[in-house]
């Protein structure tokens, strides 16, 4: 089932994006059609959203997942209650998502050589980061897929290994090795 | 009568390698145990092109027997090798194309087409059915189709927009999206995914659907008559219609009438969320 | 192992604090007199925190216009809808209460609150009284606990033993068939055959649960039948792609 509400409880608590009552606002205004509304949540929660398809999913499919996102998200504005920050529930879909098309993009990387060098298309974003957080970033996308999932959720996104396990149909010890294994790779990245 | 060679060799660049032959109305076209990808094109002449992509080394074998013309790699070279081709034919041609790991991309044909494959993604646009196509753990997509089409993956996504005809979709664990399609009868089964219909309702259609673990979300117009029948064992319905339960049928099922009753729909959700909305 | 490899393994779980207060005394213990260590325990430490200030990162061009063709001819899950929440599943205890204390109704009364002439306005929820929006607080069997059922081994289908014997003939055919098959082709047909099974599993279990359930019924012999259909494809995959 596909109900993020369900499971929200479970979830550790997100960040909070944006000013609550404004949010409140336009949350309620797209779930009423408005699009501009919308759009407004798109523009303050892409860069997050983005990022995480970025990093769990690779430079070739980022663009559509984040755009699967919003989608979904628009189609699920319903289940949104308020009970939790939008930009908690927007990032929990994300993760769902991101984690449940892992099998199609696999197949698709497989198919296509990558073409496009990730480090070029880093710098191009708006909002630059440190070098340091630069190099880590491209750094990321080296890692072997497993690896660079759970290193995602638990370092970046703060998720627990009980709930990464869950979420990606491993085991703890699994998720644990994974985790330490990307962090030893990526080790050999910083200056 | 004797199957006779038309054509060896898909091995040179772009020219040299390409085949042509002239076909007559009534022949088909059979591709089998094809391993890559193949685009097939529907064009006004009544010949028939294969044209190997710059670079492939493979071969493929063009062969005749009867009416029916058999596109497959050749037994010396071919088999097991990937081959891109791109294959022009009459759009009157029946198609029926085979292989274990290829991506199909077919468009502009009316003849019918069938497709199955284990891997690869099959898309059919801009063509007239029937369309049948089924896939193991292939993506399929099929647009801008006028006739009956049946399209099942196991393991992925099915999605149909703007056709007009009879629909029969299911897959295993992949979503259904079932955009502007205009159907009298339609069923659509997934086990593991989201189904999601967005189309008008035909007086006297039947619409069946059919979710074992996923949401089933449906946009039908305002003024849809329709007789409803929904049940669930573990969810949840929301309608945008205001309704009225005409007969609760134990557990969880019970049916109610929109407008004039006179289509049929039935929506069974074993684990998830069925949705009912307004088309915009 | 080396005393210096056995620790290699467990740098990770020392940074984030998991090691026993044994372990965690050994480790520090070798890790003062090993270089190495002390190393890359620091090297780890900056790449989590490094990790931790990764930030957003807009993306190289503007997906809003790909966004909104889509939502623009889509409803929003909006809050214009009506609600009928469900009972979450079949209660075999009559009259349960609800933590709250408000009673849930049996089916006779969910029967009678059915038939009840219900309008619901545009952005309303549809009241069906209280029975039927109490399983946001009631009582309802958690999935889990309708997993823990048991069910056997779940092929067998429920009440068609010719299905029951198809699926047994063709299960036997593809174990046959099997070795001819790619071995990529045998792990996709085995992953799509899992799905059919977990929902088949699932059905047996619902409809142990509430056994009278008609529809419950159908869709256990639906998902039945698509194993059989399955097998059968399946079948004839090993059939023309060997």
């Amino acid at each position: 089932m596909t109900d993020e509400t369900d499971h929200m409880s479970r979830f550790p608590p997100g960040d909070a994006v944006g000013a609550v009552p404004i949010e409140a606002t336009d949350v309620q205004r797209a779930a009423g059609g408005d699009h501009q509304a919308f759009e407004r949540l798109y523009r303050d929660h892409v860069g997050r959203v983005f990022a995480l398809a970025l990093r769990m999913a690779g430079d070739r499919a980022a663009e559509d997942l984040t755009q699967e996102v919003f989608i979904r998200a628009w189609e699920k504005l319903g289940t949104f209650r308020g009970d939790a920050q939008f930009g908690t529930w927007l990032h929990r879909l994300a993760v769902n998502l991101i984690l449940s098309r892992r099998e199609t993009m696999r197949k698709r990387d497989a198919r296509h050589v990558a073409s496009e060098g990730v480090v070029e298309r880093l710098r191009a974003p708006t909002r630059r980061s440190s070098g340091a957080a630069l190099d880590l970033e491209a750094a990321v996308q080296t890692l072997p897929d497993g690896a660079r999932q759970v290193f995602v959720l638990y370092d970046v996104e703060g998720y627990g290994h009980e709930e990464i396990a869950n979420r990606m149909g491993i085991s703890v010890g699994t998720s644990k090795s994974q985790l330490h294994r990307a962090r030893m790779l990526l080790r050999r990245h910083l200056d | 009568m004797t199957p006779f060679l038309l054509a060896v060799a898909l091995a040179l660049g772009p020219a040299p390698g390409d085949t042509v032959v002239d076909v007559r109305r009534g022949d088909r076209l059979v591709v089998e145990n094809f391993s890559g990808s193949l685009v097939v094109r529907g064009w006004d002449q009544d010949r028939l092109e294969v044209r190997g992509e710059p670079g492939d080394r493979a071969e493929v074998a063009l062969t005749r027997s009867g009416s029916e013309l058999t596109l497959r790699p050749s037994s010396r070279r071919g088999r097991g090798r990937e081959v891109d081709a791109v294959v022009r034919v009459p759009r009157w041609m029946e198609l029926q194309i085979g292989g274990r790991e290829v991506e199909v991309s077919v468009s502009q044909v009316e003849g019918g087409v069938s497709v199955r494959n284990v891997e690869g993604d099959i898309d059919v646009s801009a063509s007239r059915g029937p369309v049948r196509i089924r896939s193991v753990d292939g993506e399929v997509r099929v647009t801008d189709v006028e006739g009956r089409v049946e399209a099942r993956s196991q393991g992925d996504d099915v999605t149909l927009i703007r056709v007009v005809g009879d629909v029969d979709v299911e897959s295993g664990s992949g979503d259904l999206l079932l955009q502007d399609v205009d159907a009298a009868s339609l069923r659509a089964e997934t086990l593991d995914g989201d189904v999601r219909f967005d189309g008008p309702i035909r007086r006297s259609g039947r619409y069946e659907i059919s979710v074992h673990d996923g949401d089933a979300m449906v946009a039908i117009p305002r003024d849809a008559g329709l007789a409803m029948e929904v049940a669930t064992f573990d969810g949840e319905f929301m309608s945008e219609f205001p309704i009225m339960l005409q007969r609760y049928r134990g557990g969880r099922s019970f049916s109610f009438t929109l407008g004039d009753g006179s289509a049929s729909m039935k929506i069974q959700v074993f684990d998830g969320e069925i949705q009912l909305r307004a088309r915009r | 192992m080396s005393e210096h490899e056995r620790w290699t393994h467990r740098l990770t779980e020392y940074v984030d604090g998991d090691l026993s207060p044994t372990d965690r005394e050994a480790f520090e213990r070798h890790a003062d007199g090993c270089a190495a260590c002390r190393e890359a325990v620091e090297e780890i430490r900056t790449v989590v925190a490094a990790a931790r200030a990764m930030g957003p990162v807009e993306p190289p061009r503007d997906l809003w216009p790909g966004i909104e063709r889509v939502v623009s001819r889509r409803l929003p899950g909006a809050v214009e809808r009506s609600v009928i929440r469900l009972p979450t599943a079949p209660r075999r205890v009559p009259e349960p209460v609800a933590p709250s204390g408000r009673r849930l109704l049996s089916t006779p009364q969910l029967a009678a609150a059915a038939v009840l002439l219900v309008m619901a306005s545009v952005a309303g929820t549809l009241a069906l009284g209280p029975g039927l929006a109490a399983p946001d607080d009631g009582v309802p069997v958690a999935p889990s606990a309708v997993r823990a059922v048991s069910t056997g081994d779940g092929s067998a289908p429920g009440a068609n033993p010719e299905l029951a014997q198809d699926v047994a003939d063709l299960e036997a055919a593809l174990s046959e068939a099997r070795d001819r098959l790619d071995p990529n082709t045998v792990r996709i047909l085995e992953k799509n055959l899992a799905v059919i099974e977990r929902a088949i599993v699932e059905s047996r279990q619902a409809l142990a649960l509430d056994p009278e359930n008609e529809y419950l019924r159908q869709h256990l012999d639906r998902a039945v039948e698509r194993k059989r259909d399955y097998l059968e494809e399946a079948t004839s995959i090993a059939a023309w792609s060997s």
